[in-house]
């Protein structure tokens, strides 16, 4: 090794050292211009806040946020500086291709403008994430924007011998006196005289030279992130980098001190920076959003229009007369609208609405705002006010003065027809879809950073997969090790100390899966529209926390699969028994269903058909709408990671006294028997405990949530804590309080989400407790949504006593299907109903790799008249032997004569040569295929189908199960509790709630029914490779029972797939 | 009577003889499914992952291949594991077939592969019953193929998947099964395929084995009546072997790359020489051959000499871009054998050629190269130097940073005098500091700020101090 | 074959009497390249006027003194060297210190693959590989420097052998030398000593003075001085105040 001495350094713990310059006073101002966030993606390595506040502590006067070609960054700067009150310009390096690259920066909000339109320009017209511009660009955008030329650019980008100085004097030419030469030394080879050549070309243009440092992290100690990510840029490892590195870590934000130093020979260069950022004068405060004009008709003012259709909505609403409830709800409402000017969203909303609603395409908004009186009216949300208390102000923070939060769900398969509309009604450039930054996860982080420090691909590989997607960090090291590569290794801890600064790194910006900006003037002159993967879909640069953070307008057209089935369902229930239905008038606080939710009989049913929920059902037993509001929102990970699920049910169960600390507390608290439930009332509570504003509290909930900022999550806490104590409340309720807030924070849910969820779960269980058929073929024409696949919903519907048919070429159509219940087929029947218990057939759509098309064709040709045999099938249909093979392995020629082996046969040989003998059978000779046993039919429907209407796989071998001393999962529910048991069966799914701490839960399901496996982390991790993937298996454990709640406590597996061998088991992991 | 021998599948798992745990593939590692058998002569350490190289495997295959050519002069290949020896005649020669594959058994185990064998009247179904009977030998006798095949599953008829796949989903899983479905129907529904290999493994339609041929050595002996220490007799027995392969080569148009001598004895010397290209001239090679033996200290009689030509190229095969500037053959190839005369008495290490590598740290911006060397160069000099001033590197690099003494005026600062071989040295000028940071990547991180400083009488040094540590270091020479 | 006779003297071969033979039958060939006109340029002006024949021609050995490395000798050498392996060939370089770093000659670029360094473990390897280098026709330069450890090594018959295989094969050598041996007589063609000047401010870069002090077959003496600019590496005739003494000795050493 080529030193004297080992430089015996750990390398990501570099003491600062000698390099803390930064309190020395800055005797001369210096402003930072150039400098790039981690949103010049895979270039920066630091995060924009980040840099904020180093740039303040260095005490600079201002800071540029110069990233390439882009602005991502900087709303998250604006935030950052002006909680600490840095002055922050505006800008972007640009690189157009025919000239050297141009940092950017505004000087008012025109300037601005321009910024952005010529980044959409370059934007647009190259493939995602490049930009093309050229330097008349560029000199057609210069108006108020200043031009800032980094010399070293020129000298790279352009070789010596051609003319250096005309390209500064372009620059000059098209931007005058907005040009400056940007001179920047990092302590190369002889910056002296660098420097000496850098003034000579600047006095030789006459062109100012001012001082910058290229920023591209806020301190030098993540120089090793930034190599590392300029390898992931590059594609290799950081060895192969070579020349590509910068030689030392000098990138770094500077105070002015050490830039003088630096620039000893010419300090009036950094002097000089000051003047340059006063020229700067525009902020991203000044994008004062203005709404869209064409909201409501010409003769009326939008408060006018929006007060005329909640009156006819309330009308429509209660034809029965408004209650006066209702009435005082809706008149205070749209007070508080019209003075915090918020008419024009609510029309925005309701347009969209009615758009869908013209187009039969089922809709429901939630949102903070959502559950007002006036969305009821306007028909925005179903939830009756007065089915549910919220108080609307509570969301409608004056203080805030921020756009209401409303998010509107649509049916899953017809979002893409509202998204349509809305680029239509307000073209493509006043209309656009909010980004959503992708970031890095732990996976994608060790998969990366493992690359780049030169680990195989084999075992990046290795280690990334063994990763869980929920818990990471911690994990690392074990994992690590596990993949053969010491945790306390050299490339061992730079692995692990690089993947935790890179988690939450920007990797590119993607599209939002909802989110419409929708703006009265062009919107590229707010923000750069760039172009997304998809192709004809637009991005802006911002996403929906930047939106948010300036009070931008932004409609959520969000898409649910449960709207689709239950729209579906709708259709069915119609065509069943002629009852029309809405999401409004389903007959509410049906007994019945919550007496079936209790039991937890809710497979299928939106949100509370998880494991987690449906353990909580039977001990929660929801007796009113509002227990379900409950429900949906207790069993998320906020309130587990709160500890407030137990306390709760303690509570409810009257096991423990409900009791408030004092009345304030009470206010906040009563409705959930003292224990805090939704994200509003633990902001609440800060209010009320703690003596924060509104806006505080809810600038705390973002501090925890998407915003990491560990210094201001502290100085949060202490200011809660004192708070706390300062009005008598011990610290230890304050601590939890915090964790509270920061459960919430990441995974909370607010009230008003949760009522609006909980209606669709009464929609949902009302169906299946009424129309359990309708809704399983809903349910099953909306796949791929829900925790359960196909197979598992039809057993379950099975189970509760509705009889499946199989798929067959002359009974299916594409969807599943209501068919005629056969014990009445011959009864008189009025028209349009199917009789009291009709059955259900499945459609084309369960035939696996089958197309629309091929279905298509089949229906045709039947048209009503059936097929009578193979040759006659194929014959009128012309479909390809592919089609055929699936259709056969599908079993669907059962009413032909054939099974699923001898419909294969036919269908092997090319069926092309048939139009010569048209109608003549060909003469093959027989075959005796071997006949199918019962298990082996059983065996090959769960191949193809997933699923059998035979039999169920395990039945086949419960003698041996029983030598094993396996119990059938049914006796589950009445053998003693306490005591080791087995259980066999297929693994129906495997979920791991971010809410338990590691723990996974299973569903094995045998022939007899279902049973619930929870596993704790130590169990998975010893057995591992059987748990997370074996289709089948044996399970040792414990038998726990409470109120209803079965579970078997796991502690030891055995893998069952290879007794199954042959059944193709997929069960549903982690959705 | 046709043989089919199936080797233990060549896998990726391996043992590693070394448990350093490093990540690449052990060289020549035995890749091979760690038997009972096989593992004991490797001491037991960490298993390891070892990339599949099919590639490898196959080459692998071809040189065992060449190793069976003693059992039967027709040995082939099936990809991706088979070895196919064709043993028609030859079985008499080890004593029948049952001796004759327990030998062969018992060769591989040597080498510690683990192997199934098998001996059937065609390869269909030797291979058949070799991937897939119940015992390591099988031996078929003859005509009964049939009855020994219908029991195995399909797969031993060497289909493609995709038509044991659609066999598999009618339930056609044994070869009798397939046997009884009507033949006629089969090539509709299967492609020719299937009826080809059920008579290939009938031996109804015959095939051919493609045998595998080893490159021949070029080798040239000679045992002495009267072992002698006389290098001029020693001499001259060379120069006549010598004469012979290069003779050899010839005919084959080929050129030596490198050549071994033997000088046989109780302690038998070696000696090697390597070629900057494919040669065939006599009097070089000889030049070099004695060069060498020159420098052999004989401690005893020589007994016999062995010369072979170990590796071999077609001439002018090897296009080294060396000099291609030049047009003037005959001082290319004088400077061609001044490249192997000098590589073969200083040493391979000893005579390179600069490749620049833009690393920041200045001992990695240079790598010397062999000019000489078994591997194929480093892919020439297409990486551009970095972009530096002439006169940012010394052009006499310490090759370690020499500890000096240094005083500064400020901490940290440039230097105002320094020591360096009992000379106190006065700075009167310096450039820089050049700072360097890097290396961490390597695992040992380099922080360096570097200073050039001229000395009162012109003389420049290039000096740098740790960061961080009050240490200096002179590192080069701008001479 | 001459070098390994130091080893084993008495054991020559027939064969390497042959190859003898065919030396020598190379040698009458080559003897008459270095003529008139075969004079090549330094690429550096005012050191070809230094020089006799305004060049070096073909089989010229030259020796570069100086009191000390760090000096700029080595770096007016392969200036030089370049330029000639550039018009003619490739280059050897002998440096038993293995200290040559090439990434100080920072326009070599393309060059390097025509350069040939040989890090010899002794001063016998070394001279044996100079010598058969010199004598080689496909190499332009050879550039050596011994160091202290190995001058000694360079005795008089040694050196004469050299001058012969230059001869012979056409190669220029380039022998970098510390300053005192200027006392000790020398085979080789010229003789230069260079000696750096402090840097002046006005300069691009380090000043170096250059004084021919042998000449086989002339008068000697002349003296330049030269400075060699930092960031482009040219070298050419120092302005202002070496101009004054210059064209007086250089008019001598014509």
């Amino acid at each position: 090794m080529p030193d004297p001495q080992p430089e015996k350094r750990r390398p990501l713990d570099l003491p600062a050292g000698e390099r803390s310059a930064s309190q020395e006073t800055n005797a001369v101002p210096y402003a930072e211009l150039h400098c790039r966030t981690n949103f010049s993606f895979l270039e920066g390595a630091s995060h924009p806040d980040e840099l904020v506040h180093r740039a303040q502590q260095l005490g600079l006067t201002a800071l540029a946020i110069t990233d390439r070609n882009s602005v991502a960054g900087v709303v998250r700067a604006h935030a950052a500086a002006k909680d600490v009150g840095l002055k922050l310009l505006i800008g972007a390096e640009v690189t157009p291709i025919n000239a050297p690259p141009v940092v950017l920066l505004a000087t008012d909000r025109a300037a601005y403008g321009r910024l952005c339109q010529l980044i959409t320009a370059g934007r647009r017209r190259a493939p995602k994430g490049e930009c093309e511009l050229t330097f008349n660009d560029v000199a057609e955008h210069a108006q108020g924007l200043l031009a800032c030329v980094p010399l070293v650019g020129i000298w790279r980008t352009f070789p010596a011998g051609r003319d250096r100085r005309a390209l500064l004097q372009r620059y000059k030419d098209a931007f005058d006196d907005r040009c400056y030469a940007l001179a920047e030394l990092h302590r190369g080879p002889d910056d002296r005289r660098v420097l000496r050549r850098m003034m000579d070309a600047a006095t030789k243009a006459s062109v100012p030279l001012i001082a910058a440092n290229d920023v591209h992290y806020h301190v030098p100690q993540r120089q090793f992130l930034h190599e590392t990510l300029t390898a992931i840029r590059h594609g290799c490892t950081i060895s192969q980098l070579g020349d590509r590195l910068f030689p030392n870590s000098e990138r770094h934000l500077k105070s002015s001190a050490e830039m003088l130093t630096l620039f000893a020979d010419d300090p009036a260069a950094v002097a000089h920076t000051a003047q340059v950022a006063d020229r700067c004068r525009f902020s991203l405060d000044e994008l004062r959003y203005q709404y869209p004009k064409e909201l409501c008709p010409p003769e009326f003012t939008p408060i006018e229009y929006l007060k005329r259709l909640t009156a006819d909505g309330a009308n429509h609403r209660y034809p029965h007369g408004i209650p006066e409830k209702v009435r005082q709800l809706i008149d205070h409402e749209l007070r508080l609208i019209e003075e915090l000017r918020y008419e024009a969203y609510f029309l925005t909303v309701w347009d969209l609405v009615r758009f869908a609603r013209s187009r039969d395409i089922l809709c429901q908004g939630r949102g903070s705002a959502a559950n007002s009186a006036v969305c009821y009216c306007l028909g925005v949300t179903s939830v009756d006010p007065e089915r549910i208390d919220v108080l609307f102000e509570r969301f409608i923070s004056k203080e805030r003065d921020e756009a209401p939060d409303i998010d509107v769900d649509f049916e899953h398969e017809r979002r893409e027809e509202v998204i349509q509309y809305l680029y239509e009604k307000y073209g493509r450039e006043r209309a656009g879809m909010a980004a959503t930054v992708i970031t890095y996860r732990p996976r994608s982080a060790v998969r990366d950073v493992g690359k780049a420090l030169g680990l195989s691909l084999d075992r990046v590989d290795t280690i990334s997969k063994s990763l869980e997607r929920t818990n990471g960090e911690e994990e690392l090291a074990g994992r690590l090790q596990n993949a053969g590569l010491n945790p306390t290794s050299s490339v061992g801890r730079q692995l692990i100390g690089l993947v935790g600064q890179i988690l939450d790194f920007p990797r590119h910006l993607s599209q939002h899966v909802g989110g419409m900006v929708l703006t009265a003037g062009p919107l590229c002159e707010m923000v750069p529209i760039e172009n997304a993967s998809m192709p004809g879909r637009t991005v802006i640069q911002w996403d929906k926390n930047d939106l948010e953070t300036l009070g931008i307008l932004k409609v959520d057209c969000l898409s649910l699969g449960m709207l689709t089935a239950i729209r579906k369902c709708f259709s069915l229930i119609k065509q069943h028994d002629g009852r029309k239905l809405t999401l409004a008038t389903v007959p509410a606080e049906d007994p019945a269903v919550y007496e079936m939710v209790s039991r937890a009989d809710t497979i299928g049913v939106f949100q509370i058909e998880s494991r987690a929920q449906m353990s909580m059902l039977p001990r929660l037993r929801p007796q009113c709408f509002y227990d379900l509001v409950i429900e949906v929102a207790i069993v998320r990970p906020g309130p587990i990671q709160g500890d407030m699920v137990h306390p709760y049910l303690r509570r409810r169960s009257g096991e423990e006294p409900v009791e408030f600390p004092d009345e304030r507390i009470q206010a906040v608290l009563q409705k959930t028997l003292g224990v805090p439930i939704f994200q509003e009332q633990a902001m609440r509570l800060a209010v009320v405990a703690a003596g924060f504003t509104p806006g505080e509290a809810d600038q705390l909930r973002r501090a925890m949530g998407a915003w990491r900022r560990r210094g201001v999550i502290d100085a949060f806490r202490q200011k809660l804590i004192e708070g706390m104590d300062a009005r008598g409340y011990s610290t230890e309720f304050a601590e939890r309080l915090f964790n509270q807030i920061r459960g919430f924070g990441e995974y909370g849910f607010p009230e008003s989400h949760a009522a609006s969820f909980a209606l669709l779960v009464y929609v949902s269980a009302w169906m299946k407790r009424h129309y359990p058929a309708a809704f399983t073929t809903a349910l099953l024409n909306s796949q791929p949504m829900g925790f359960y696949a196909a197979a598992q919903l039809i057993s379950d519907v099975r189970q509760h006593g509705v009889e499946v048919h199989p798929v067959d070429v002359n009974h299916s159509d594409w969807d599943c299907t209501l068919e005629p219940d056969a014990t009445k087929a011959r009864g008189p029947r009025s028209a349009g109903t199917l009789g009291d218990n009709p059955a259900l057939r499945l459609g084309f759509r369960m035939v696996r790799g089958l197309s629309f098309a091929h279905g298509g064709v089949i229906i045709r040709q039947r048209n009503g008249v059936p097929f009578t045999s193979f040759d006659d099938f194929t014959h009128r249909t012309q479909l390809p032997n592919a089609a055929l093979k699936k259709l056969s392995k599908a079993d669907a020629f059962g009413t032909l004569g054939l099974n699923r082996r001898a419909a294969l046969w036919h269908s092997l040989p090319e069926q092309k040569s048939l139009p010569l003998f048209d109608g003549a059978t060909t003469e093959e000779p027989a075959v005796n295929l071997p006949s199918l046993s019962q298990k082996e039919q059983v065996v090959a429907d769960y191949q193809t189908a997933g699923l059998s209407l035979r039999g169920h796989p395990i039945q086949f071998i419960r003698p041996l199960l029983d030598e094993l001393q396996v119990v059938p999962s049914s006796e589950l529910s009445h053998l003693p509790v306490d005591r080791r048991y087995r259980v066999a069966g297929l693994v129906l799914l495997r979920q791991r709630p971010s809410t338990a701490k590691g723990i996974t839960f299973v569903t094995l399901e045998d022939e007899t029914g279902t049973a619930n496996l929870i596993i704790r982390q130590d169990v998975w991790e010893r057995y591992r490779p059987i748990a997370s993937h074996a289709g089948a298996l044996i399970a040792h454990g414990h038998l726990q029972r409470l109120d209803e709640v079965i579970h078997l406590l796991v502690d030891r597996m055995e893998d069952l797939s290879r007794r199954l061998e042959g059944v193709e088991l997929r069960s549903r992991d982690f959705r | 009577m046709p043989l089919a021998e199936a080797k233990g599948l060549l896998e990726t798992v391996s043992r590693s003889q070394s448990s350093s745990g490093g990540w690449g593939r052990p060289q020549e590692a035995p890749r091979v499914v760690p038997t009972e058998g096989s593992l004991r002569s490797t001491p037991a350490t960490h298993p390891l992952l070892i990339r599949h190289q099919p590639a490898d495997d196959i080459q692998a295959l071809r040189e065992l291949a060449v190793r069976c050519q003693r059992f039967s002069p027709v040995v082939g290949i099936e990809e991706p594991d088979s070895l196919l020896l064709d043993l028609t005649g030859c079985a008499h020669l080890f004593g029948g077939e049952r001796k004759l594959s327990r030998q062969v058994q018992r060769c591989f185990e040597q080498r510690g592969f683990f192997i199934k064998t098998a001996i059937a009247d065609s390869i269909g179904a030797a291979w058949a019953v070799a991937h897939f009977g119940r015992h390591q030998t099988e031996i078929v006798p003859a005509g009964q193929h049939e009855s020994v095949l219908r029991p195995l599953p399909v797969k031993a008829l060497r289909l493609t998947e995709t038509v044991i796949e659609t066999l598999a989903a009618l339930d056609i899983r044994r070869i009798e099964q397939l046997l009884a479905l009507p033949r006629a129907s089969l090539p509709s529904r299967f492609g020719p395929e299937v009826i080809r290999r059920l008579d290939q493994a009938s031996g109804e339609v015959s095939e051919l084995i493609t045998p595998i041929r080893p490159p021949e050595p070029v080798v040239a002996g000679r045992e002495f009546e009267h072992p002698t220490g006389d290098h001029r007799a020693l001499e001259v027995a060379l120069q006549q072997l010598v004469e012979q392969i290069v003779g050899n080569l010839v005919q084959r148009q080929q050129g030596i790359q490198r050549l071994t001598v033997e000088l046989k004895g109780a302690l038998s010397e070696c000696f090697a020489i390597n070629f900057l290209r494919p040669c065939q001239s006599l009097s070089h090679i000889m030049e070099l051959v004695l060069t060498q033996l020159e420098r052999v200290v004989l401690t005893e009689k020589v007994a016999g000499l062995r010369v072979q030509a170990v590796a071999t190229a077609l001439l002018e095969s090897r296009q080294t871009q060396l000099f291609a500037a030049d047009d003037d053959p005959v001082a290319q190839r004088e400077l061609e054998q001044l490249v192997d005369r000098m590589s073969n008495r200083l040493g391979k290490q000893r005579v390179v050629q600069s490749q620049l590598c833009p690393d920041p740290q200045p001992e990695f911006a240079n790598r010397w190269e062999p000019l000489l060397d078994e591997n194929e160069r480093g892919n020439g000099g297409s990486v551009s130097p970095p972009v530096l001033p002439c006169s940012a590197r010394p052009l006499c690099l310490q090759r370690e940073p020499q500890a000096v003494e240094v005083t500064s005026r400020v901490p940290a600062g440039p230097p105002t005098y320094f020591h360096w071989k009992q000379t106190c040295y006065t700075v009167a000028r310096y450039w820089g500091p050049e700072r360097i940071e890097t290396g961490w990547h390597r695992g040992r991180h380099v922080r360096r700020d570097y200073y050039q400083v001229e000395t009162e009488c012109g003389l420049r040094f290039w000096l740098f101090w740790r960061i961080g540590r009050a240490d200096w270091f002179l590192h080069g020479e701008f001479d | 074959m001459s070098g390994p006779k130091n080893h084993n003297p008495n054991k020559h071969s027939a064969a390497i009497e042959q190859l003898a033979q065919q030396l020598r039958r190379y040698e009458r060939t080559l003897q008459p390249t270095a003529g008139g006109n075969g004079v090549l340029s330094t690429g550096i002006a005012a050191l070809d006027g230094l020089l006799p024949d305004g060049g070096i021609s073909r089989g010229m050995l030259l020796e570069w003194l100086s009191e000390k490395t760090g000096g700029g000798a080595g770096t007016l050498a392969f200036t030089v060297a370049v330029q000639l392996m550039r018009a003619d060939g490739a280059c050897v370089v002998i440096d038993p210190a293995a200290s040559f770093y090439p990434p100080a000659i920072g326009k070599l670029g393309d060059d390097l693959q025509r350069m040939i360094v040989v890090h010899p473990a002794n001063g016998g390897d070394a001279l044996w590989a100079l010598e058969q280098s010199l004598r080689c026709r496909g190499v332009a330069v050879v550039v050596c420097r011994l160091g202290q450890a190995f001058e000694r090594e360079l005795h008089h018959h040694a050196y004469r052998r050299l001058q012969l295989a230059a001869e012979t094969g056409g190669a220029i050598g380039l022998l970098l030398r510390p300053a005192r041996y200027r006392v000790h007589p020398t085979w080789a063609d010229v003789r230069l000593l260079v000696e750096p000047l402090p840097t002046v401010n006005s300069s691009k870069g380090r000043q170096l003075q250059v004084e021919l002090i042998h000449c086989r077959g002339r008068n000697c003496g002349g003296i330049v001085t030269l400075e060699i600019d930092d960031e482009t590496g040219d070298v050419r005739l120092a302005s202002g105040l070496a101009t004054a003494t210059n064209p007086v000795r250089r008019a001598a050493g014509a």
